[in-house]
């Protein structure tokens, strides 16, 4: 039995016309034919050029004519299952579902004075157990929570994180990519029987290192789905313009989603862009803009009505604000609404805090609220004879009638309305007696509690396994330099 | 107005093909190669100063970088012809570390670096460290600036200083790291000089490196 998610019950969101939709279409394809990829590794050149691609080798450049790149996309399944450790985080990607991830810090963050901290390794597990017990989390991108832990090497730091979640997260979980690291995390993820989606992460503007390649056709070859991905500043990797930031975002997937389809036709994609408009100042990313929300409307509507390839948004994860505020409240709040309504089915949305800097279970707790919050919201309402209780409404009558003491409110309530784990609900009176606790509060105390809670899911002598498959990646690392 | 008031202009206006034409016909003219070269300084502190103020942004920084170095590879051959002694604040060279292809704040940086008076070396991406060291030993910088994106990268940054100290070299050169994944605690961990986040940061810490 697979977890529902939330089912979006009404049209999405469409903020561009049909016409507009058609344009990017066909300059993204243009730029695939004539400007093409630089790609780095001779072995994804080859599969490009036994394909039907050109292959310039004096500059590393592919040029991908438009009828294989379409071919490859209508290749692409319209949704897919997924099997997690526990099977009641399976999930079925794509159609008018979405579920929500995590998103992925560097560091976590003291919660008095805001500053950095370097997780441990017991941070991370902790963390990942946290999640677990998370109700609208469903997933998990890769280098997550975090992605520096100070009693690990950096190298070391992808193999590790992977290991913690498969441990101590019984959800859907990315692999890769850096250092080759996803040969490892496949076989983890083979060794306890679950899926895992690998990381095709483009290099802005229009380029593929070659362990980006590497993961992808790894993951595509051990009959996993596949997540081609970019991650562009607008004004900086990718134009300005949020339109040719999106033509330019479309050509790197495509292209990687053409490689994938010459490995194994009809494996399952998963496109993810994470754009923003950069910062003209710092030289940033402007986590958080509007502009970042456009454009994933915008990649969205592209994806769903050309092709129906399952979408992926990482734009409401990170925020600018340096703390949990009000700043940190709008931008991802506003910014994980918009992509629900506009489509998306996996959102890289909880946890995550300052940038790409900061993750935090704390925060944790607070977005898997919002995402209750919205995806109640996503759920519509439901129109029939029943909800509209016409015979209720006919009974009860006028004053003194009310609706308090009726069967059709026990029934019903729970499911209309969303009650948020870590949110002040209380009268005033209530609030002032127990001690003044807003959201933060509330939310420590959830996290504490999910930690504690937490209870292991890993059939016996399976965390054996797992740690075999991570020592022999750190000897390998070692024999090769890597540490 | 003079070539070389032209050439202050076209660089005022990011005008890359401007400010080649105009140092062409500011040397024709027999202008001081060394005085066009302190001009196009001149420009670049006013926009320098503008962009601190707040009334200038990145966009403008980079492009007025770029005509000034358009017009600055022109008037240094001149300079170099004519025997004189360019003044420069330092040679640096630059590169993002083995195993990393991004290049967009490097490239920031290094055109930066030459419109505020250093020479540059960019050697690219993606560099092993030993290529880190030949170039400091060939254009005999004093100066070292590497960039990591990746935290799985940033290491490579240490192997390049323990390369130069190896080389005999460590004492010779000044080293600022920086990219995403680096922090002024990463910096200090592994020996560098300095750290900075942002490209116009950078560029005032190359100025406090610089030898007198």
């Amino acid at each position: 039995m697979s977890a529902k998610g939330f089912v979006r019950n009404f049209p999405p969101l469409n903020i561009l016309t049909e016409e507009q939709v058609q344009q990017i279409h066909r300059a993204a394809l243009d730029i695939l034919e004539t400007t093409g990829i630089r790609v780095e590794s001779e072995r994804a050149r080859k599969i490009c050029e036994t394909g039907g691609c050109k292959v310039d080798r004096e500059n590393n450049r592919v040029r991908f004519p438009p009828g294989l790149v379409v071919e490859s996309l209508r290749k692409c399944p319209s949704s897919f299952h997924m099997s997690a450790l526990d099977p009641n985080n399976d999930i079925i990607v794509g159609g008018n579902v979405t579920y929500m991830s995590l998103f992925a810090g560097l560091r976590t963050v003291d919660l008095n004075t805001w500053e950095t901290k370097i997780p441990t390794t017991k941070d991370q597990d902790d963390a990942c157990k946290i999640a677990d017990g998370l109700e609208f989390v469903y997933a998990s991108t890769s280098y997550t929570p975090y992605s520096e832990l100070s009693d690990e090497p950096p190298a070391m730091m992808l193999p590790v994180t992977t290991c913690s979640r498969l441990k101590h997260f019984s959800k859907i979980s990315r692999v890769g990519t850096t250092m080759g690291s996803h040969v490892f995390e496949i076989q983890m993820a083979q060794a306890l029987g679950v899926d895992i989606y690998g990381a095709f992460e483009c290099q802005p503007p229009l380029t593929w290192a070659e362990d980006a390649s590497d993961c992808g056709i790894a993951c595509a070859e051990a009959g996993f789905p596949v997540e081609p991905g970019c991650a562009g500043s607008m004004g900086g990797a990718h134009p300005v313009t949020i339109a040719g930031a999106l033509v330019t975002a479309i050509a790197e997937v495509m292209s990687a989603t053409v490689l994938v389809q010459l490995v194994r036709p009809g494996n399952p994609i998963i496109v993810n862009a994470f754009d923003f408009p950069q910062n003209m100042r710092t030289g940033d990313f402007n986590f958080g803009a509007i502009g970042g929300y456009l454009f994933a409307a915008g990649w969205n509507q592209f994806w769903r009505t050309t092709y129906g390839i399952p979408i992926m948004n990482g734009t409401p994860g990170p925020t600018n604000s340096k703390s949990i505020d009000f700043q940190c409240g709008y931008e991802k709040a506003l910014g994980v609404l918009i992509c629900c309504l506009s489509g998306a089915n996996i959102i890289n949305y909880v946890g995550g805090l300052t940038a790409e800097l900061v993750y935090h279970p704390v925060q944790s707790v607070l977005d898997n609220d919002v995402a209750g919050y919205v995806g109640r919201f996503l759920e519509g309402i439901k129109v029939d004879d029943e909800t509209l209780a016409v015979d209720l409404i006919e009974e009860t009558g006028p004053i003194p009638g009310f609706y308090l003491n009726k069967a059709h409110t026990r029934k019903w309530w729970k499911m209309e309305q969303f009650l948020p784990y870590a949110a002040d609900m209380l009268t005033y009176t209530e609030w002032m007696r127990t001690g003044k606790k807003g959201a933060l509060e509330l939310a420590k105390e959830r996290a504490d509690y999910l930690l504690k809670s937490w209870e292991s899911k890993l059939p016996p002598g399976k965390e054996e396994e797992l740690n075999k498959i991570l020592e022999e990646c750190r000897r390998w690392y070692e024999k090769t330099g890597r540490i | 107005m003079a070539a070389l008031d032209k050439l202050v202009q076209a660089i005022r206006d990011y005008d890359v093909d401007g400010s080649k034409n105009w140092a062409i016909k500011t040397l024709a003219e027999g202008a001081d190669p060394i005085k066009a070269l302190e001009s196009v300084s001149g420009a670049m502190k006013e926009i320098g100063d503008l962009f601190g103020a707040g009334e200038l942004w990145l966009p403008d920084l980079i492009g007025a970088a770029d005509a000034a170095m358009a017009g600055l590879a022109i008037i240094e051959e001149a300079v170099l012809k004519s025997g004189k002694q360019a003044k420069r604040l330092g040679t640096v060279v630059i590169g993002t570390v083995f195993g990393d292809i991004h290049s967009i704040g490097k490239t920031m940086v290094a055109a930066l670096l030459t419109a505020n008076g250093f020479k540059v070396v960019d050697i690219g991406t993606n560099v092993p460290h030993d290529q880190f060291v030949q170039a400091i030993k060939e254009n005999n910088a004093n100066i070292l600036a590497m960039s990591a994106i990746l935290t799985t990268t940033a290491p490579e940054q240490l192997k390049v200083i323990k390369a130069l100290k190896e080389a005999g070299l460590r004492d010779k050169v000044k080293i600022m790291v920086g990219g995403a994944a680096i922090t002024t605690e990463f910096a200090k961990s592994i020996g560098a000089d300095g750290y900075r986040a942002t490209a116009p940061e950078a560029v005032e810490l190359a100025k406090i490196f610089a030898p007198a």
